[in-house]
């Protein structure tokens, strides 16, 4: 088998990895658009649980998710590392608040393995696979399932 | 007069002729914001009854049955998003310590400091803190913040906590006083400074989000609507 024909049926792809609590997570790169240091997060009156608030971001509105309740972590109180990864998932443009952000890495399709889908729904649906890496196992963050169709609705109308 | 009633009464004559320049700003939105299926009919009434159309200041009062009969025959307009080069008053004020909210200062009919002469009436739901009396007339005093903050989120805590009320904010003729910690500053803005929320089946109290100070504008009238539904109900209960 050529080379090339190797790179097409094994593609490599890149994904920008961030800390939550213990875990690293990663994203697709294509959907990352920046990487902001933390700021002043308004809070939406009204907003559900899963809504930190939302951002002034050079004169437009961004809503921030609170990735911690929706992950089903404990609250982490901001400080220096805290970032905010601005994405766009479902033709919206938002913000995921993480603990830090740590790289770009590469995986070849080959090194995704499909996650396990066990436990409870809930939980598992965004998770799109999991890599194992030298410093330990990095879980592939489908951005678009993070929220359901109608949480993506209520979420483009804060 | 004493100073305060003056003050009062300057502050009154602001709320008229901001009410006034409000419904005229209204009007003339109804203008621009036609939609092109209806356009002509509205023309028709502009061109009739006000020569100088694109000038809301002159625009009469015996004008204003004409029009609002076009607004009933159209229902979209007056959905209170103005065209882009009007300039329309807010007020900011902070609730809870930390939530900034807005109104237009045209929907407001006064301020009132807080004197803490509320008097709690048992039963009702916990954003409604109870009466007071304002000239006489009895002011439903709402805690906004209660009634803006889901019980499940995190920032209910603050909301919870002990509180400190400065003002009280009037609205829906007096009816309503709604508690405010603090007053902010008065902005003059076009509608290309707020992000106007398209759908408003969920929170249909939220007209949008002034954008620079990140703030929740409030729809009065919703609101109001929400809460004269909302108290009656708590009364049965």
């Amino acid at each position: 088998m050529s080379q090339s024909e190797q790179v097409e049926n094994n593609p490599i792809t890149q994904w920008v990895t961030f800390r939550l609590e213990n875990e690293t997570y990663g994203v697709n790169v294509m959907q990352v658009q920046e990487v902001l240091r933390m700021t002043e997060i308004a809070p939406v009156p009204g907003a559900p649980s899963y809504v930190l608030g939302i951002i002034n971001l050079r004169g437009n509105v961004v809503t921030v998710m609170d990735t911690r309740s929706r992950f089903a972590l404990p609250p982490h109180e901001a400080d220096d590392a805290t970032r905010i990864v601005i994405i766009e998932a479902e033709d919206q443009v938002v913000g995921i608040m993480v603990d830090s952000v740590a790289e770009v890495v590469y995986l070849k399709q080959s090194d995704i393995e499909i996650a396990p889908n066990v436990g409870n729904e809930e939980s598992s649906r965004y998770i799109q696979g999991v890599a194992n890496r030298d410093d330990g196992l990095l879980i592939l963050v489908d951005l678009d399932k993070l929220l359901t169709d109608d949480e993506w609705r209520e979420f483009s109308n804060m | 007069m004493s100073s305060e009633e003056k003050k009062q009464y300057k502050t009154d004559v602001e709320h008229e002729v901001a009410l006034k320049v409000y419904i005229d700003a209204l009007l003339l939105e109804s203008e621009i914001e036609a939609p092109p299926e209806s356009a002509v009919a509205v023309t028709e009434t502009v061109d009739i009854t006000t020569p100088t159309a694109l000038d809301a200041a002159v625009v009469h009062e015996t004008t204003v049955s004409e029009v609002i009969e076009t607004t009933k025959i159209n229902p979209s307009y007056g959905q209170g998003v103005s065209a882009a080069s009007e300039v329309v008053e807010y007020l900011l004020f902070k609730v809870a310590g930390f939530l900034t909210l807005s109104v237009p200062l045209a929907r407001l009919n006064g301020i009132m400091k807080w004197e803490g002469q509320v008097t709690p009436i048992p039963g009702h739901a916990d954003w409604f803190l109870g009466l007071t009396s304002n000239r006489g007339r009895q002011v439903k005093v709402i805690d906004i913040a209660k009634f803006v903050i889901p019980v499940s989120h995190k920032s209910r805590q603050a909301v919870e906590a002990e509180r400190q009320f400065k003002h009280l904010l009037l609205v829906d003729g007096g009816k309503f006083g709604l508690a405010c910690d603090e007053l902010g500053q008065v902005l003059k803005l076009s509608s290309d400074k707020i992000r106007w929320r398209d759908d408003r089946g969920s929170r249909p109290w939220l007209a949008g989000t002034i954008i620079e100070q990140m703030s929740a504008l409030l729809d009065v009238d919703s609101f109001t609507e929400m809460l004269k539904e909302g108290v009656p109900l708590d009364e049965i209960s």
